[in-house]
């Protein structure tokens, strides 16, 4: 059955080629794209942690993002890219092009105890880098990477020739640290050794190294930010500095209200409903909203601080002269976060500083990520468009479309087959003696460098995290919520929002869709997480239950 | 000594001289002048002479030194309930308040005072004395309840159970309800309701000064009470002082009441509140904002210690410092509650502005009642056994620190026994209701160091109920209505070991004592008079 997958994609893929030689010729950059394709190009894989859909300029937010803005108004933009709603299995799924269960990345880092589950990348399962290495790349990472366990699956052993950092114990975390940081007189970290700054830097020096070569490279530049611990530079908070004053419902409607201005929502979307127990600003007390508005500006600082590294990227890419023959991609791996941090370990865990400082170690918690999110409803681990639908930028220059905002659904695994595309690589059948598991995901480059508007995808998608499960198939999306099993049915022509559950009207639809499903989840490997409860660990339920806030009550009070 | 008898069996028709008992104040030409004063939520050791030194609170630490002060002072743990026992002498629900200052349908919970039941400011005024209020009321809504209209000559304050400490509105919207002397009274802007409480009083004994009469000030402050309201400048003096929390303090507090002689050096400390987060488990800006609300919370007791400041100068001014009796003491405990309000009915300035509107959590204010157990609202000691400090210079003795208990409906019979007033059989033709507590003229004087006390003292509210009863104390609160707990408080203050096991028959013969009073009293039991969802809004408002 997987050799005829394979060679079905084989097949597939022979055609692509074709299509794309046919893009080729019709394109307006024909002549110069040819004589590039001895020369394939760079691609540059940038991957943002924990960050909303509507954080970037691009995609509605205030904050500033200049320079991935800049990508996103010379390049494409689609309203609807997919990921896997957490870090692990999105970077599983992004890395080998396959769903996460087939990875063997089907729950997080964590083994629990079956093949779909070891929490590491298997061997059927080849890494971009590996693919494009074997395709005459110089291959390069920095940054976080969250796929390895047991000294297996690192990315020095799977691919990167350059890789950053390279120690085990930092590919194996979701929240790397750099230890010791050096900060200054107020605990906030210095610029030199500030994270972000240091997957920049070590990026920039392995570009250098690369250029050297003579053959395309191949980045893959995942940041840490903004994810938590909320830490950022002074400088860049300063900047920030009463910018959140007006709390997470008013700057929703702005958000909002910029997104369908900038086209990236329709003009007829509808906002989510807010969760019940994220807060009324208005209604929060004046030291509340001080407390609350001071993690929003280091959450913002983060971000800023992203794109400044996005700018250096780009900068150092013009000194190269790669500009003209690099393809950057950025997306985010999953939504923005509902936990809290200090409701997850029952105090906080370091408080020798404020927020933003290296003596802090706090989240966001829902009541800013309810803004991260929007228009959506949900959060990262949630399978509600919150925590699956994020940015996708794909810049190109004279290649890929000016401005478009493509429409249709994007998901991770459809970034293996069209980068692969993209630089003519050849997907191999058998690696190190092992048979290859055939690709799920379609190339992109048809929306990307011609002039269809909506991602052309026949097949359904699907989703399972922690017992967490949703399909997607054309309008509908069908979802359910662990603990509970009942299913839920949207029609997201209509209602992105997913606030009107169609369940009782469509009886057929949800037959097709969960019989498509329980297919998936057979076929992947994918089993009842009743099944793998009890070897989830304990800090992980504790980690569930920090997405709910306390109500606010009136104490009791006489 | 016949008076005191006549106070244990409760049938007072007529009084005796008072001199007979305390030769210095019988040698005294006038009768004494009478200032209570009355502070809200103040925990055991919230000021300096129990145990809170990291307070500055000099001026009643001048009481406490130059007077009598008790280990065991009971309240009955809450506002209205406290305030009708403390102004009446009756258990509350014999004054109509058995649960707050709402109706609840029968005559022992009526929510107001009813008019077997005698105010202090009715007795004494019928003793020849000018009589005056200052503060807060909380024992009756309607007008007809008013202070006015139950023995005060002269008023000033409001009716309710909170009050904001400033105005934000103009006059036409005052949000701050004052009243003086029945009419409403707008409290300027940037005014501080203490100041307010305090201004009035001190012009109030001004005018009753040409009266040639004793007065009876009965001065009922509301703070510390939330919300969280106080003077900058004050909050700016304690900025710092509670930078290592609550937990620290706690112990802290412990020991200096034992080095201060108000708590027994064999008792131990209350167990901790699971409750409570470490203040070691906060972030960082969580401890500079609850460190912050302390700051606050303490500027609230510092002002209230100036204003006494102020009170004994004017004293002094109308030479009636050596002649004016006064008592310190506090409602309740100081207030418990673990659920931050986030949401709050003013939000446009930080915690202690006019702008906020923040209420007291237990993580303070288990410090606030340290050693003790508990909070205001439940009859553990930390909600019914706050600070008692008597002083007249001369009459009372300095320095004293008595053993054994007193109660609140002690307060009336011994101002009545000091004043040499009579306790009325009947009032405006309304049989008065007799006095259940015992004069505590004997230890105040010196006589003795330790009060007598034959009859058991008792607690219901909202179905919490207690007794003490020479060591022993039962209690069984609302929530688990089978379990009954036994402690012994000479060796267990901090009600840390339950001995209800080891002592079932003692548990039982306090249960029916219990009932004999509840029967008495017209208490009845609480699950059926439970307010229903109409209510709470009601109660929310106050």
């Amino acid at each position: 059955m997987k050799d005829a997958c394979n060679t079905l994609s084989l097949i597939k893929y022979q055609q692509m080629k074709k299509y794309f030689s046919l893009i080729i010729m019709l394109s307006v950059a024909g002549p110069v794209f040819a004589q590039q394709k001895s020369t394939p190009p760079n691609i540059v894989l940038i991957v943002a942690d924990d960050l909303g859909y509507s954080d970037l300029g691009s995609y509605g937010s205030e904050i500033q993002t200049p320079n991935l803005d800049k990508l996103a108004f010379e390049g494409t933009r689609l309203q609807e890219f997919y990921n896997n709603s957490i870090c692990a299995p999105t970077r599983a799924s992004l890395l080998t092009g396959q769903y996460q269960h087939q990875a063997g990345v089907g729950y997080f880092s964590n083994d629990l105890g079956l093949p779909a589950y070891q929490g590491y990348i298997n061997e059927q399962s080849l890494t971009l880098a590996e693919v494009l290495k074997e395709n005459g790349y110089t291959t390069i990472t920095s940054g976080k990477w969250h796929v390895s366990g047991k000294g297996k699956s690192l990315p020095w052993q799977r691919g990167f020739q350059y890789a950053y950092p390279r120690n085990e114990q930092s590919a194996n975390s979701g929240a790397p640290g750099v230890q010791e940081v050096k900060t200054d007189a107020e605990g906030y970290p210095l610029a030199e050794n500030f994270q972000t700054n240091l997957i920049t830097k070590n990026a920039l020096n392995f570009l250098d190294t690369a250029a050297q070569q003579h053959k395309p490279f191949f980045l893959y530049l995942a940041y840490t930010a903004p994810h938590w611990p909320l830490v950022a530079l002074q400088k860049d908070i300063a900047k920030y500095k009463g910018k959140y004053a007006q709390g997470w419902d008013a700057l929703r409607l702005e958000r909002f209200k910029k997104q369908k201005e900038l086209g990236i929502v329709p003009p007829d979307a509808r906002l989510s409903k807010k969760d019940e127990d994220i807060y009324d600003w208005d209604k929060l007390s004046f030291d509340q909203r001080q407390l609350w508005a001071k993690k929003m500006e280091v959450f913002a600082a983060m971000v800023d601080e992203l794109d400044q590294g996005v700018g250096e990227i780009t900068k150092k890419l013009g000194q190269l002269k790669k500009l003209d023959n690099t393809i950057i991609i950025f997306i985010s791996d999953n939504g923005a976060p509902a936990e809290d941090l200090v409701r997850w370990y029952h105090g906080a865990t370091k408080n020798t500083g404020p927020v933003g400082t290296t003596g802090s170690n706090e989240s966001q918690s829902k009541n800013w990520s309810y803004l991260s999110n929007t228009p959506f409803r949900g959060f990262k681990d949630y399978l509600f468009e919150g925590g699956i639908n994020s940015p996708f930028i794909a810049w190109y220059p004279g290649k890929i479309k000016q401005g478009r905002i493509a429409r249709g659904s994007g998901h991770i695994v459809d970034i293996a087959p069209t980068l692969y595309q993209l630089a003519g690589a050849k997907y191999p059948r058998q690696y190190n003696n092992v048979q290859s598991f055939a690709l799920p995901g379609v190339s992109l480059l048809p929306v990307l460098l011609d002039n269809k508007n909506v991602v052309d995808r026949k097949e359904p998608l699907f989703w399972e995290r922690a017992g967490n499960r949703a399909v997607r198939w054309g309008q509908w999306k069908l979802v359910s919520h662990w603990p509970s099993y009942a299913w839920e049915l949207y029609d997201l022509s209509k209602d992105k929002a997913e606030s009107e559950n169609v369940v009782r009207n469509n009886h057929e639809v949800v037959s097709r869709l969960s019989t498509a499903y329980f297919q998936w989840a057979k076929n992947n490997g994918v089993v009842d997480f009743a099944q793998l409860e009890d070897k989830e660990p304990s800090s992980m339920k504790e980690f569930r239950k920090s997405k709910v806030q306390e109500p606010v009550g009136r104490g009791g009070f006489f | 000594m016949k008076t005191f008898k006549y106070f244990l069996r409760g049938g007072i028709t007529c009084f005796l001289t008072v001199g007979l008992c305390i030769a210095s104040l019988a040698q005294q030409k006038q009768k004494p002048n009478i200032v209570l004063i009355l502070v809200d939520d103040l925990g055991f050791s919230d000021i300096e002479p129990y145990g809170g030194q990291d307070l500055r609170t000099p001026n009643i630490s001048r009481l406490a030194k130059e007077g009598t002060i008790f280990k065991e002072f009971y309240n009955n743990s809450i506002c209205a309930p406290t305030r009708a026992s403390l102004l009446t002498g009756q258990y509350p629900h014999k004054a109509g308040v058995g649960y707050f200052n709402v109706n609840l349908g029968l005559p022992a919970y009526q929510g107001f005072l009813n008019k077997e039941s005698l105010t202090l400011a009715e007795v004494l005024q019928q003793g020849g004395y000018s009589t005056i209020l200052s503060g807060k009321w909380h024992v009756g809504d309607d007008k007809d309840q008013w202070p006015a209209q139950r023995g005060f000559e002269r008023s000033f304050g409001f009716i309710g159970g909170a009050s904001n400490y400033y105005e934000i509105n103009d006059s036409a919207n005052a949000d701050v309800q004052l009243y003086r002397n029945n009419q409403p009274y707008y409290l300027p802007k940037d005014q501080y309701l203490t100041d307010a409480i305090t201004d009035n009083a001190l012009g109030f004994l001004d005018e009753q000064a040409k009266d040639k009469k004793p007065f009876f000030l009965y001065l009922a402050f509301n703070a510390p009470h939330w919300p969280l309201q106080a003077v900058p400048e004050d909050i700016a003096t304690y900025k710092g002082v509670y930078k290592d929390g609550w937990d620290s303090l706690r112990v802290r507090r412990y020991r200096q009441a034992i080095a201060k002689g108000v708590i027994d050096r064999d008792q131990a400390l209350a167990a901790h509140d699971e409750a409570l987060q470490p203040w070691s488990k906060l972030t960082y800006d969580e401890q500079q904002y609850w460190q912050y609300r302390q700051e606050v919370y303490a500027a609230m007791i510092d002002h209230v210690d100036q204003s006494i400041g102020r009170l004994l100068g004017k004293l002094k001014e109308l030479k009636k410092d050596q002649n004016t009796l006064i008592i310190f003491l506090s409602d309740n405990g100081a207030q418990g509650g673990n659920n931050l309000r986030l949401y709050t009915q003013r939000t446009s300035g930080p915690v202690g502005s006019a702008g906020s509107y923040e209420v007291q959590n237990s993580n303070w204010s288990q410090t606030g009642n340290s050693p003790l157990r508990n909070y205001k609202g439940t009859p553990y000691e930390g909600g019914i056994s706050a600070p008692f400090i008597a002083w007249l210079p001369g009459a009372v003795r300095a320095g004293r620190i008595v053993k054994g208990t007193g109660h609140l409906i002690d307060i009336a019979p011994t101002l009545y026994e000091v004043a040499g007033v009579k306790y009325p059989a009947v009032y405006n033709g309304f049989k008065a209701n007799v006095l259940p507590g015992q004069s505590l003229l004997p230890v105040l004087s010196g006589k003795t160091d330790t009060v007598s006390r034959k009859d058991a003292i008792y607690w219901e509210r909202g179905g919490n109920l207690a007794v003490r009863w020479g060591k022993w104390k039962l209690v069984q609160l609302a929530n688990a209505p089978k379990k009954y707990e036994l402690y012994d408080l000479s060796a267990d203050r901090a009600e840390n070991n339950d001995l209800s096991k080891q002592h079932p028959q003692l548990v039982e013969q306090l249960k029916h004592q219990y009932e004999e009073w509840a029967l008495k009293n017209d208490v009845v039991d609480y699950s059926r008079l439970r307010p229903q969802n109409n209510f709470s809004a009601n109660e929310r408002r106050l």
